[in-house]
């Protein structure tokens, strides 16, 4: 990969997420010409407009943005570690880890009343939703492991720990009330419904630290990739190493639960088509899977806001669609594992 | 002398126990490999020949006993340091798809740098010279994948030495190779320790290309050191008795000076 086709790579993404990103802006019950959002930008527009844009669309495609992006890198960093392209936080459970998580948490401080649900928990819930992503991966690496890591057993641990925390999300639901059970259904399903300016506040600065960490941590992530004897070889400790970068990507996983809810694939598509596009450097890779992430998750929710508007669909269901069989195909094409 | 200290060079294996979690491969095995020269360690599958190679490679850590290289106990000093000192490459090795041979080659730059990892000017020259002794300048800007077996290879040695380390560790680097590429690597290899005075540690499987480019030999059965020394001494025909069960005829090379095997039957076989 030389430098220029890289950055010819990174224009073409840029291009592209902007032309999703104004699509998302314009497009809603109130339908925004390209125009007309720039004059709202810059405070000419109608009040209804300004409202749209600024209380409802602009957070919401920015919470779309920073999760597209997290859990992308998220899912950079696992393939990376556990090597293995069918990694990703929603595959081995972390989301799910966390969401359940979240449930819980809102049940026991909530009573079964979701509504009631005061400000701070808002900023308490990346943290619940954090220890829930690492109770997953402390679960599955520790079932995993036998005499050393093996990825298709990790891989597997996991699907197994995702069912198991899905499941338990579905008990948990049951206990609430009806109007609550349907939002909670967020949780599992994945959704951006509801977001505001203030999940943008909690959410930018912590995932935008964590992927300037990762970036800041490319060669590791490519020394790890040319496995075990070869990264000791070369004087990386390797199970530090491995148990940081897993560390930032569970927190990446789980402020992204914490504020869309239980969101598949994303992780696992956008390193995948990343790396076809810039190669498995990750000096290259991490961003531009980010960005693969951001159009992914942006372009969903604009899918799933308005394709049966105005019933609103789950993201998480959106992006399954696609996802489904897009893992289909990458177990098909791996290969043979011992 | 009062104080006096003895730096033992080369690699010291002391009263080493080393294998997997409920399997003991090595019990108190004690060995030293000479500084300066190439070992070649052989065994038969299953002889705690690998397990050995790890256990310096520090891939495997030791249940007990040490090893100490030029000194320094290498489970001890942090990896970092300890790969400024002693480079792996592990059997097979793997990288990245559409990595280039340039871009390979300058992770052996990897210990010595910090933060990003950026290339200074010192470090192009050293990943120049690299490429340049492993006869690999003409390709670099080739993807791994488009290298023949012996390139690939030779690749992956330049990689080595650019950690600029006075020993590398090896663990059969010539395993799927054809006999003129296996020729061809150790050639490179003995061309490394004459002309660089690097120490050279490796598995090797073939017997005779053991006993040609290897100035000691370790021959291990069962986790223990049977035969050590220079392959004279090691390459005959009780050894090979004992070490894979066979019955060979060994000759001298004229040429090299070194003894070979040239037919040889299977014990088992032939009492059965």
């Amino acid at each position: 990969m030389k430098r220029r086709s890289f950055q010819v790579t990174m224009v073409g993404l840029i291009l592209l997420l902007l032309l999703v990103s104004t699509l998302s802006f314009s497009l809603g019950t109130l339908a925004l010409s390209p125009l007309e959002i720039l004059k709202t930008l810059i405070g000419r527009g109608t009040q209804q407009q300004e409202l749209a844009l600024f209380v409802i669309r602009l957070p919401r495609i920015l919470i779309a943005l920073l999760v597209g992006a997290a859990l992308a890198v998220s899912g950079t960093i696992l393939q990376s570690v556990v090597d293995n392209d069918l990694a990703e936080p929603g595959i081995l459970g972390i989301n799910s880890g966390a969401a359940l998580f979240v449930v819980i948490y809102i049940y026991l401080t909530n009573g079964n009343n979701y509504y009631s649900m005061p400000d701070f928990t808002i900023f308490t819930m990346p943290f619940i939703a954090l220890s829930g992503g690492l109770v997953a991966a402390v679960l599955i690496y520790g079932l995993a492991w036998k005499q050393g890591m093996n990825s298709m057993r990790l891989l597997l641990m996991g699907i197994a720990v995702n069912v198991a925390f899905t499941s338990l999300i579905i008990i948990m639901q049951l206990r609430f009330n009806n109007q609550d059970f349907n939002r909670v259904l967020m949780w599992t399903s994945g959704s951006l419904w509801g977001t505001s300016w203030i999940y943008v506040g909690v959410a930018a600065p912590v995932i935008i630290a964590l992927i300037a960490i990762t970036i800041y941590g490319s060669r590791y992530l490519d020394v790890l990739r040319m496995g075990e004897m070869t990264a000791i070889g070369l004087g990386v400790n390797v199970l530090k190493a491995q148990r940081y970068l897993i560390f930032i990507a569970v927190a990446l996983a789980a402020v992204a639960t914490s504020v869309a809810g239980n969101i598949s694939f994303v992780g696992l598509m956008a390193p995948h088509i990343s790396r076809k596009l810039v190669g498995a450097r990750h000096q290259y890779l991490t961003v531009t899977a980010m960005l693969v992430g951001m159009i992914l998750v942006v372009a969903a929710d604009m899918i799933a806001r308005n394709l049966f508007a105005p019933i609103e669909l789950f993201i998480g269901a959106v992006i399954s669609v696609i996802g489904t069989p897009y893992f289909i195909y990458l177990m098909l094409k791996q290969d043979h594992y011992e | 002398m009062k104080g006096m200290t003895v730096m033992s060079d080369g690699i010291v294996i002391k009263n080493l126990t080393s294998g997997y979690e409920d399997n003991l491969i090595i019990e108190e095995l004690n060995v030293a490999i000479p500084k300066g020269k190439i070992t070649v360690v052989i065994g038969a599958n299953g002889s705690g020949k690998s397990t050995l190679l790890k256990t310096i490679a520090r891939v495997l850590k030791p249940k007990k006993g040490e090893i100490l290289l030029d000194g320094f106990n290498v489970h001890q000093y942090s990896s970092k340091n300890i790969a400024k000192l002693m480079a792996v490459l592990p059997q097979g090795p793997k990288a990245p798809s559409g990595l280039t041979v340039e871009e390979l080659v300058a992770y052996g730059r990897f210990p010595h740098k910090k933060g990003f990892g950026a290339l200074d000017v010192s470090d192009r020259e050293v990943v120049e010279e690299a490429l340049d002794i492993c006869g690999m300048k003409e390709l670099r800007d080739r993807t791994l994948a488009n290298l023949s077996g012996g390139q690939h290879q030779r690749a992956w040695i330049a990689m080595t030495l650019c950690q600029k380390t006075d020993f590398i560790l090896l663990d059969e680097p010539t395993t799927y190779l054809d006999l003129a590429h296996q020729l061809e690597i150790l050639t490179l290899l003995a061309k490394l320790n004459q002309k660089e005075a690097r120490t050279i540690v490796m598995v090797l499987h073939e017997l005779n290309m053991a006993s040609r480019f290897a100035d000691y030999i370790i021959g291990m059965k069962e986790g223990k050191i049977v035969a050590k020394g220079p392959p004279v001494n090691v390459i005959t025909s009780e050894n090979l008795r004992q070490i894979y069960q066979i019955e060979a005829e060994i000759m001298i090379d004229e040429k090299t000076q070194k003894p070979f095997y040239l037919t040889y039957e299977n014990i088992s076989l032939r009492n059965s």
